[in-house]
């Protein structure tokens, strides 16, 4: 077997006092898509920020491969360019920072460090706007601020541009479904599809079985107080759906 | 010598450069007793609690003589031409002629026209805040007295160059739009490695239904001095529209005094202060409602970096007769080092029941967040706090009408920055 995209052992994170994850062991292939799922408070998004390397966690244990190497070790920004991206579950609005200039900075930052030649500004217009196309966005959105007055849809369709334009090697997704209608649904979810690629792995971190219905999974998880306590395939995700997590917890406890 | 004997003595020997046609001999004397009798401000003067003074308490008074060798010093610190605008250019406080449109395009903009007697009596007071107005008054080598009836568009260029000595130099602008007239005033104050004094004076009477826009930009060096005098009066409907760009200096105060005394007369006032180093760039304004129905906006923003401290003190009067009267301050500030400082001071008095006010003013921290998000995306950590100092300003910045001018100002400023590469892209 080919090593992992993502490995992680045994990882144990804090956040002051709080035992937030409590020995996480995964593996995620090339070409795949998990879902992990779990109650609220479970440490889903504590999961999704240690990966990204968000401030004001301490990792106590453990450790956590991206691509062979050492992910911990590497600042947020390094780790963006490796090719890790963090769907944020609520995208920070930044008034002032243009929203394109954000994402051909971030696209050219990715590009330098692959020894490969800045985009000029006439083919980045071409590739985002045939992105924006598919996300189903307004040119307009690209002169404005980054997330700045956007819908709680609008920020989360932006999330999956972004990510569509870096395409990354590994896409943690922090509850882009949260908050979203059905139709806006299906655009993100069609998105994340596009991505889907035999040197790619794609992370889905969710509540709800309704994303999985239009992206499915490859593997299954549920994260719960800290630790993952059950995986199996996609039939797991439609058997929380049906009997909720109390059953599992119970088990676990 | 004490500093009203210093300011004697250098009066004294200066004399055969203190025209008549530039300041009256007798306003001269005046304004250099009166500012004996106030003094050097001290420590505990509340108008001048964050001013960095000490730079005074040694210099020269004595207006530079005019540098030789201008040229080169000089083509290296002139900005690009703006399309449709008259140049003038100020240095060290003189008409540079050659530098500046010719005679017949400057009559035709209103410079060097005679001022309506109106003009001195209806300024704002100076009171011991303005104080360096004085010194400005008693030491002024030349006046540019602009006065303009239609639409007119006008670039001044106020150059401090370094001459044999760090001697002084008072640049000394009087602008007078007559009714209905519509003028946009740049107004910049630049200095290669000048590290002298350069005290500034701009008066400006606005008369009934006239209109200026007035771009204020300082960005002289690191070690000039720079004390500032702006007062203006609005009569009624008048609208001044008017930005403070600070991004120079190391030692720079400017006090802004400005009397709605017209109904409906209004001011918008745009500013923002970047500084870097041990810069300490200090501003205070005071906006005065006297007519009815006068309006006021403000929009004040502070970058402090480095060791540096940026304070604006924005004080309203709303008389008792000023009803109608609406008053809105914004202040805030952004502090990305330890050893960096900002204070900020809206204050508001109100003499009249019929008012609207409101203000606010805060200071803190890059947000996290923003900053994570970015990192997340692959910005250089330095690249991405820049770009939020940058978004901190943004505001001001977007409102420069003038395009041309506006790249101008914004490369001067993200130059200031540092890490001009990454943020050019920007503009």
């Amino acid at each position: 077997m080919t090593t992992p995209l993502l490995s992680i052992r045994d990882l144990r994170v804090r956040i002051g006092d709080r035992e937030v994850l409590q020995g996480i062991n995964l593996d995620v292939p090339a070409g795949q898509v998990h879902a992990i799922m779990g109650p609220n408070g479970s440490g889903k998004s504590s999961l999704s920020h240690v990966l990204a390397g968000k401030p004001g966690y301490t990792v106590t244990g453990g450790t956590v491969l991206f691509k062979g190497q050492d992910l911990l070790a590497l600042p947020a920004e390094e780790r963006a360019r490796e090719g890790m991206f963090l769907g944020f579950q609520y995208p920070v609005e930044i008034p002032g920072v243009n929203n394109a200039y954000l994402l051909r900075a971030a696209l050219n930052a990715a590009r330098r460090h692959r020894s490969e030649p800045e985009v000029d500004a006439f083919d980045f217009l071409a590739l985002v706007k045939s992105r924006m196309q598919l996300m189903r966005m307004d040119e307009a959105f690209l002169s404005r601020g980054v997330n700045e007055g956007f819908s709680g849809g609008e920020k989360k369709r932006n999330e999956i541009l972004q990510m569509l334009v870096l395409e990354p090697s590994l896409a943690v997704l922090d509850e882009t479904d949260s908050g979203l209608d059905i139709d806006a649904l299906k655009v993100v979810a069609a998105g994340i599809q596009t991505l889907r690629a035999p040197d790619r792995a794609i992370v889905l971190v969710t509540h709800y079985q309704r994303l999985l219905d239009h992206v499915a999974p490859d593997q299954v998880h549920v994260l719960a107080r800290g630790r993952i306590i059950k995986s199996g395939g996609p039939e797991l995700a439609l058997e929380l759906e049906r009997r909720g997590y109390d059953w599992l917890l119970d088990d676990a406890a | 010598m004490n500093f009203a004997q210093r300011l004697q003595h250098d009066h004294a020997a200066a004399l055969s450069l203190l025209s008549d046609a530039a300041v009256p001999s007798a306003a001269r004397h005046a304004a250099l007793t009166r500012l004996t009798e106030l003094g050097l401000p001290g420590l505990r003067d509340d108008d001048f609690r964050y001013a960095n003074l000490r730079p005074l308490s040694r210099a020269s008074f004595a207006p530079a003589a005019e540098p030789a060798e201008l040229a080169s010093q000089l083509a290296s610190l002139l900005p690009a031409r703006l399309d449709g605008y008259t140049r003038c250019v100020l240095v060290n406080g003189r008409l540079a002629t050659a530098y500046s449109d010719s005679a017949a395009a400057l009559a035709a903009a209103g410079v060097g026209a005679t001022l309506n007697d109106s003009f001195e009596a209806s300024l704002p007071d100076i009171g011991p805040a303005e104080r360096f107005d004085l010194l400005n008054q008693a030491f002024a080598t030349d006046c540019l007295r602009i006065s303009s009836a239609g639409a007119v568009r006008l670039e001044i260029l106020c150059i401090s160059l370094a001459g044999a000595t760090d001697a002084a130099s008072y640049p000394r602008l009087q602008v007078q739009l007559q009714p209905g007239a519509d003028m946009t005033l740049i107004e910049r104050h630049l200095g290669g490695n000048a590290s002298g004094i350069t005290v500034s004076t701009c008066n400006v009477q606005l008369g009934r239904d006239a209109q200026l826009q007035h771009y204020r930009l300082q960005d002289l060096s690191l070690d000039a001095t720079w004390l500032d005098t702006l007062r203006a009066t609005l009569d009624a409907n008048a609208h001044y529209r008017l930005s403070l760009l600070a991004l120079g200096g190391g030692a720079a105060r400017s006090s802004v005094r400005v009397r709605l005394a017209g109904q409906g007369a209004r001011l918008m006032l745009n500013g923002a202060s970047l500084a870097d180093g041990k810069r300490v760039l200090d501003t205070v304004i005071r906006v005065e409602h006297e007519g009815r129905d006068t309006r006021s906006d403000q929009l004040l923003r502070a970058v402090a970096n480095e060791q540096s401290g940026i304070s604006m003190t924005s004080r309203v009067e709303v008389s008792a007769v000023a009803g109608g009267a609406d008053s809105r301050q914004s202040l805030k500030g952004l502090i990305t080092a330890k050893g960096a400082e900002i204070n900020l001071r809206p204050q508001l008095e109100i003499l009249t029941d019929e008012v609207t006010a409101s203000h606010g003013a805060t200071t803190g921290a890059l947000d996290e967040n923003m900053l994570f998000y970015l990192l997340s995306r692959g910005l250089e950590a330095d690249t991405a706090r820049k770009l939020l100092e940058w978004a901190f300003i943004a505001d001001v910045m977007s409102r420069i009408e003038l395009p041309a001018l506006r790249r101008q100002v914004e490369m001067a400023t993200v130059t200031r920055m540092g890490n001009a590469a990454a943020l050019e892209s920007l503009l």
